[in-house]
């Protein structure tokens, strides 16, 4: 008898759910982004396994197989100097996803924590940040982007730096406004009212609420960042030959449109198909992790 | 009343056509835009294809380099070959009507030799004065024997420029310049087209046979190509090499071409500052198993389709000058490797490889590194504007750098400033004083044996040395419509337009 009046409340537990179980809900209930994070687990995985699934090194070449029109020995083709365009695309991967995530990183690390500091100390510290914000944000971002690229040196490392830094002001802005309206939220009182420092208040309250918000910029800001990548290889300033990646191979490709157009389209497709993935996935985040939708 | 207004816009339609029709018009596509047009104040190659229509010059050149008359009859250097007496043509005239005489081309000859600017004075650094002998004859005094002279008379330096204009103009002439070539200038729109047409009173007017000629510049060489193709252009400068099949199968197109003077080398730092103290920059036997690992014939084949040609010197193997008995070496990794050990080399060595930006450099960047790589020298390829790589080449930030050369009509053009020991191309900071003394040798003898034994000497030393590797001699490629007829392709890669006709 007391076994079952006990069990009585135990058996709605289930219904209650989550915040992240009840999104990740929603997000599989949206057939757009769950297509977008299948590719996007594709290509990681094949990034991943590269080594595994090429047939050829992405950087030898074969001298009697040059622009070779796709086929059963290579089924992407060959590029103008004999290199297996499947193997590079393959291989492309690697730095192209590699780029946007880091990069994006490297912004999520300095833009939030300037944010919270300008969102939640505000005064002369938020004017001074918030400026430097509006100046870089007036500047067009792949314009700055190639500027500080040019100016660090042509290499990957330093496509992925200057992506990085020209992506810092759109989380500081984000971060800090998200601050701006948690922070006068009843529970931040409380927390300041038991007497929390202000650092603690910061990461332990203010953060995790502002979260959804920047994963959702997070997601979206990494397809930008693989546009971005690809830009900087076409020009020159990203990852250096012969190392692949696809918007040096769009380089390389631009001379033989219309003799080897093979050389184009898988790269092309590739960051097509990439961006396109991370921009669903990105939407379907931000519905999801919407709270006002049910 | 509409069949009235159809029956007006047909005849103007016809009238139209027939006007297009009494008037050829030649339209050209050009690479880049040319500099400004003042044949002592120019730089670029591009300008002087437009050169080649406003713009004759004492002497020209044929297929085989033999120096030619053109605004001179004939040539003639004394015995201790101080001195060059040059006869003019009669009865020319510069495009404003003034006469072309012997004080004419004394006064063009001076201006090239010192006005402000002038790009032409290193050309002409060996003249000390010009005399004038008779009204079509003049004197050419040099300071010393100059043996390139002649040669440098058949470019830029000389262009005749109208001397009243000249003056008017002063260096505003460039704006609207004035000679006494073919076609008068019209008018030009920065970066969009140069117009001439058909100067009347042209000493060889007969054979001037299209009316107008518009050059316009496009970039890109796609772009070019498909503009060809639709009928936008007649002709265009600078195919890419891998467009010559597509060319070849069109039976509206033609395709000229002729090798150039230039070549495609790898300059090696072996004297300037702190990057030449690695191995390549400091033993010839690395430079010699560098030289040993590539394979310039599939270089050439993988890259062009076969269309350039393998090169070793710094003249093509079809140039007089060429020193046969040093010809193009093919690959051999085993010796390549044997010289790397007898250079003591131990593990694999890295080289700072300055490559200018484009596409086709590229990709010759990335199979030479291949084939160096199998005899243990890591190219690493950087990736550099053209520009900044010539600035850094001068301050001696690179260990190896890929650098065309357009090439000059005398082989010492090609030779001299990038070797003699603080020259202003000599990139690679060599300094050699036996070489030195050689390069000034070869400056002095007007007979083509004696400076062909003192080329066998440097090529000796040279091509032990290497300071720079050649590699290939590009095609100068130019694609023209078939309507065009009488179209040759000299090497200096000047599209000449006398003898033309559109059909």
């Amino acid at each position: 008898m007391t076994d079952a009046i006990l069990s009585a409340p135990l058996a709605t537990e289930p219904t209650i759910e989550s915040p992240a179980a009840r999104a990740w809900r929603r997000l599989l209930r949206r057939k757009g982004a769950l297509l977008g994070l299948f590719v996007i687990i594709l290509f990681i995985s094949a990034a991943l396994l590269a080594p595994l699934i090429v047939p050829y090194d992405p950087i030898q070449q074969s001298w009697s197989a040059v622009r070779k029109a796709p086929s059963w020995a290579h089924l992407f083709g060959t590029d103008d100097v004999g290199r297996d365009v499947f193997s590079r695309v393959v291989y492309g991967a690697r730095a192209s996803l590699f780029a946007g995530v880091i990069s994006v990183g490297i912004a999520l690390s300095v833009g939030v924590p300037l944010g919270l500091l300008a969102g939640y100390r505000g005064g002369f510290i938020d004017a001074l940040l918030s400026r430097m914000t509006d100046a870089m944000l007036a500047c067009p971002f792949i314009i700055l982007a190639i500027a500080l690229a040019a100016f660090l040196g042509p290499s990957l490392g330093n496509a992925m730096i200057a992506i990085g830094i020209t992506t810092t002001p759109i989380f500081l802005r984000l971060t800090r406004g998200q601050v701006m309206s948690v922070k006068v939220e009843e529970y931040i009182e409380a927390a300041r009212a038991v007497g929390n420092p202000r650092w603690r208040i910061a990461i332990v309250h203010i953060l995790p609420n502002i979260l959804p918000a920047l994963l959702v910029q997070a997601t979206l800001s990494v397809a930008a960042a693989i546009i971005a990548e690809a830009a900087l290889s076409y020009l020159g300033l990203g990852q250096q030959p012969p190392y692949p990646s696809w918007g040096s191979m769009l380089n390389a490709a631009q001379r033989f449109l219309t003799s080897a157009p093979w050389m184009a389209v898988w790269p092309g497709l590739a960051i097509f198909l990439s961006v396109l993935s991370f921009n669903l996935v990105g939407d379907g985040l931000r519905d999801a992790l919407d709270p006002r939708e049910r | 009343m509409k069949t009235f207004k159809i029956v007006i816009s047909a005849a103007l339609l016809a009238l139209a056509a027939t006007a297009a029709q009494a008037e050829s018009v030649l339209r050209i596509g050009l690479a880049e835009d040319p500099d400004i047009l003042d044949p002592t104040l120019a730089r670029t190659y591009v300008g002087r294809i437009v050169f080649a229509s406003i713009c004759d010059k004492l002497f020209d050149i044929d297929e085989h380099l033999n120096v030619v008359p053109q605004l001179a009859l004939s040539h003639e250097t004394s015995q201790d070959g101080k001195t060059v007496t040059i006869k003019l043509r009669p009865n020319v005239t510069f495009q404003d009507g003034e006469k072309f005489d012997a004080a004419a081309a004394k006064f063009s000859l001076e201006r090239h030799m010192t006005m402000t600017g002038s790009f032409r004075k290193p050309e002409l650094a060996a003249v000390d004065h010009i005399d004038v002998v008779d009204p079509l004859t003049i004197k050419i005094v040099l300071k010393h024997p100059f043996a390139p002279l002649i040669a440098q008379l058949t470019d830029r330096s000389g262009m005749m420029v109208s001397p009243k204009a000249a003056k008017a103009e002063g260096d505003k002439f460039g704006l609207h310049p004035v000679c006494a070539g073919p076609y008068k200038f019209v008018e030009r729109v920065p970066q969009d087209r140069i117009v001439v047409e058909k100067y009347a009173g042209y000493w060889n007017a007969k054979n001037v046979f299209i009316d107008k000629i518009i050059y316009l510049p496009i970039v890109d060489a796609t772009v070019r190509l498909a503009n060809l193709k639709s009928g936008g252009l007649d002709l265009i400068e600078r195919l890419l090499a891998t467009d010559i099949k597509a060319v070849r199968a069109d039976k509206n197109l033609r395709l000229a071409t002729a090798l150039e003077l230039g070549y495609q080398g790898m300059d090696i730092n072996v004297g300037k500052g702190e990057e030449s103290k690695g191995p390549l920059g400091q033993s010839a036997k690395v430079r010699q198993a560098l030289n040993l690992a590539i394979d310039r014939k599939a270089l050439t084949q993988v890259v062009f389709n076969g269309e350039f040609v393998p090169g070793n010197q710094w003249i093509s193997s079809q140039h007089p000058y060429y020193q046969k008995k040093f010809p193009v070496p093919g690959r051999d990794v085993t010796k390549a490797k044997a010289l790397m050990k007898e250079a003591g080399v131990k593990g694999r060595v890295s080289v700072d490889f300055m490559v200018p930006k484009g596409a086709e450099t590229q990709a010759v960047a990335e199979v030479i590194q291949a084939m160096a790589a199998e005899i243990g020298i890591d190219m690493k390829i950087r990736v550099t504007e053209f520009a900044t790589s010539l600035k850094k080449a001068e301050a001696g930030e690179y260990q190896a750098y890929l650098l065309a050369w357009s090439g000059r009509t005398d082989p010492d053009g090609n030779l001299y400033s990038f070797y003699k020991c603080k020259a202003p191309l000599n990139y690679a900071g060599y300094c050699n004083p036996d070489v030195d003394k050689l390069l000034d040798e070869s400056r002095i003898p007007s007979d083509p044996k004696a400076r062909m034994t003192i080329y066998e000497k440097i090529a000796q030393k040279l091509l032990a040395d290497h300071p720079i590797l050649y590699l290939y001699h590009r095609r100068i490629l130019i694609a023209h419509t078939a309507k065009l007829e009488g179209y040759k392709q000299m090497p200096d890669g000047l599209v000449r337009v006398v003898g033309l006709k559109l059909k």
